[in-house]
């Protein structure tokens, strides 16, 4: 019974310590961010029902985007395009994304 | 009667997108809004500033840097803000937080502090500036 917690302890510590340690790669990052181009990549684009410009998401903080990938992706966030493509991302897809779009300087 | 429903239809649209798109608000009232260090009871407290930084430079009130799981908001696009709260202020979007300080707001103070952080300047910038970029 004991060991049982311990494990399960020890289970839940080592899939914690892996998904806060899941290090992003920029270039894999950069490809996977193709598809995010269709709306975040066309400046001042709207989304239809409601009408607001798609937020700007390139030099965001990681963390922060990371935070909001996997709210998409567990549904806790509700935008129905942004679920689907969230949930088509894998956490790794997902820390490369987050790498990717906060390494970005702005020229202007 | 189709015809005179589908007109309406579509100047309701347009109006809908007209008035979305451009967040008319007060720019010197949503600074005082954003560094506002007093909450419903009087206590003192940096409601926006002490998360999210004060104006666009990353620190918060007391010079330390801001916590990077928060986002950015000045740059932001301030319908996309504006919208944001909104949510927040509807329970639409989840973050206890949040849910609280927006419900505090009035719509006209959502406004008001939407298009003051879309005003500043920031890192947070529009991705197509990269499109071209191997």
């Amino acid at each position: 019974m004991k060991t049982s917690i311990l494990l399960l302890a020890g289970l839940f510590l080592a899939s914690n310590a892996q998904a806060a340690e899941l290090k992003g790669n920029p270039k894999a990052g950069k490809t996977l961010a193709y598809t995010c181009t269709g709306c975040h990549g066309i400046s001042e684009y709207k989304n239809a029902y409601p009408s607001y410009r798609v937020p700007k998401i390139a030099g965001q903080h990681e963390k922060y985007l990371l935070a909001a990938l996997h709210g998409y992706k567990k549904g806790e966030r509700n935008h129905p395009t942004m679920k689907a493509q969230a949930s088509s991302f894998s956490d790794q897809d997902i820390a490369d994304i987050a790498a990717y779009l906060s390494s970005l300087k702005s020229k202007k | 009667m189709i015809i005179r429903t589908l007109l309406i239809t579509t100047t309701l649209l347009f109006a809908g997108s007209a008035a979305a798109s451009a967040v008319k608000g007060d720019t010197a009232n949503g600074k005082k809004v954003f560094e506002s260090d007093v909450d419903t009871k009087g206590n003192k407290v940096a409601v926006c500033t002490g998360c999210h930084g004060v104006g666009n430079t990353e620190k918060l009130p007391d010079g330390s840097a801001m916590p990077q799981e928060n986002p950015v908001l000045a740059g932001q696009y301030a319908d996309y803000l504006s919208k944001a709260l909104h949510d927040y202020k509807s329970k639409k979007r989840a973050h206890i937080g949040m849910q609280g300080n927006a419900s505090r707001l009035s719509d006209k103070e959502i406004a008001d502090v939407s298009v003051y952080l879309g005003s500043l300047k920031s890192k947070v910038h529009d991705l197509s500036e990269h499109e071209n970029e191997k």
